[in-house]
């Protein structure tokens, strides 16, 4: 016999299951340490290639500006500011990140704690029978 | 009002059963449109000009997901503008990898939005633009729409100086990459554009969010309105010369289209047919979950008849029919 109740939610948790669940387990195979970490270090990474692009574009912007005064320019004291620019912009950049993906960690738990919160469901109506 | 009903219903209908045909078949018009719009805009590469490779790379861009359809976008406008020359490639590449590495990263669904602008501010009707995404998104959208109208102003800026370009030395390259970058940021009437369109998105987002009756309506009419007032502002304050007239026929327009949108497809986003498989020790379960809200058109034929019954017997049944049709119309 066919068990509506039962079906009901076996079809909410497939539902579930194809539309959120597969990027969700993906998310859930992490510790919220190992994934926050992992995602702020790849915004570490896009920040510094972005961070260098921006310089380049600075340099070819100033193209002559840049060339004229080259022998007159202190390299430490401007390296020194690229360095401190640097720091600034992947400091705000990951921290941001940071935000964003401990946020969505939490809510991807939430929507797991649900769905696990079925299965029990689902376990009780079969130990019912 | 009540054919309206119907047709909103069998298009209802319609969606829900062959919603993976259509969704194919508007992904193949979306890549076919704007990469046309690319080559017809840009078309410095004769070999991107070939309907043969246009129509590939649409029908690849229909199979695989739509971010594929923007980063196929870029490949076109990149080939376009190195064919052109090759700073002005360089200045398009700086800014379409700042935005994926920055932005795109967090929201890859938004990318959508940045191909819209510029598809829409080509067939003059970007005012839609801020009013859909402040309707059907939140107002993180404003960053994509931003770069979706800097991408616009650029590659309008480096097509309009098409003849300056192709300098041989490489002082001359710098020069002509510095002219793009300072007048595209330089540009007023883009800054214009920016602000009214995140003004009018922030304004459209939270009034479509107030728990007040016809919200969405309310929504859209205000919307257009104050669309309309920031760009005259920002013109006032600019002085960005942009046709005052194309705005309020433009933003007009836009109106009326979002009005369909929302009178079609207002149930659409959130109710969708779910098809399902499953198995437990006894059965192999094939589920197709059927959202509640097509379970209403019988009662709306019933609804016809009560109508004629209305008219041939007016005297006594025409209030109750009448609101049984009102209440149906409500439904």
């Amino acid at each position: 016999m066919l068990n509506e109740e039962r079906v009901i939610l076996m079809t909410r948790m497939a539902a579930f299951e194809k539309s959120e669940g597969k990027k969700n387990r993906d998310l859930n195979s992490y510790f919220r340490g190992d994934y926050v970490g992992y995602n702020v270090l790849k915004s570490v990474i896009s920040a510094t290639i972005a961070y260098l692009i921006m310089v380049a574009a600075y340099v070819l912007y100033n193209f002559e500006s840049v060339l004229s005064n080259l022998y007159a320019t202190d390299l430490i004291a401007t390296g020194k500011k690229i360095l401190i620019y640097f720091i600034i912009v992947v400091g705000i950049y990951s921290l941001a990140s940071y935000i964003i993906y401990s946020y969505r960690y939490a809510r991807m738990r939430k929507k797991m704690r649900a769905y696990y919160g079925d299965l029990k469901t689902l376990q009780k109506m079969y130990e019912k029978e | 009002m009540t054919s309206l009903l119907e047709a909103r219903q069998y298009v209802k209908q319609f969606y829900m059963k062959y919603e993976t045909i259509i969704t194919y078949v508007w992904k193949f018009f979306l890549a076919l449109i704007c990469l046309g719009l690319i080559n017809s805009e840009l078309g410095y590469h004769s070999t991107l000009n070939n309907v043969l490779i246009l129509l590939m790379a649409s029908l690849l861009c229909t199979i695989l997901p739509t971010n594929f359809t923007v980063f196929m976008s870029t490949l076109f406008i990149l080939g376009h503008l190195y064919k052109l020359s090759i700073e002005s490639a360089a200045a398009a590449f700086i800014v379409f990898i700042l935005m994926y590495l920055l932005y795109f990263r967090f929201t890859p669904k938004d990318t959508l939005a940045v191909l819209l602008t510029p598809v829409l501010f080509a067939f003059h009707i970007p005012y839609l633009m801020p009013v859909a995404l402040g309707l059907f998104s939140t107002p993180l959208s404003i960053v994509s729409m931003t770069c979706g109208i800097v991408v616009y102003y650029m590659l309008t800026y480096i097509s309009g100086n098409a003849t300056s370009f192709g300098g041989s030395d490489i002082q001359e390259s710098a020069g002509q990459f510095q002219a793009i970058i300072s007048d595209t940021i330089g540009n007023k009437q883009m800054l214009a554009m920016i602000v009214a369109f995140a003004i009018t998105l922030a304004i459209v987002y939270f009034i479509r969010r107030a728990s007040i009756d016809h919200s969405w309506e309310i929504a859209i009419i205000a919307g257009c309105l104050i669309e309309i007032l920031c760009i005259l502002v920002g013109e006032l304050v600019f002085e960005s010369q942009i046709s005052f007239v194309g705005v309020i026929f433009g933003t007009l327009i836009s109106g009326i289209i979002l009005k369909a949108i929302q009178f079609f497809a207002f149930n659409l986003d959130y109710t969708r047919t779910e098809n399902v498989q499953f198995e437990d020790d006894e059965y192999y379960y094939y589920v197709k979950a059927v959202p509640k809200v097509t379970v209403s058109t019988p009662e709306r034929r019933v609804k016809k008849i009560n109508r004629s019954q209305a008219t041939k017997s007016q005297s006594t049944t025409r209030s109750t029919s009448s609101d049984r049709t009102m209440r149906d119309l409500d439904n």
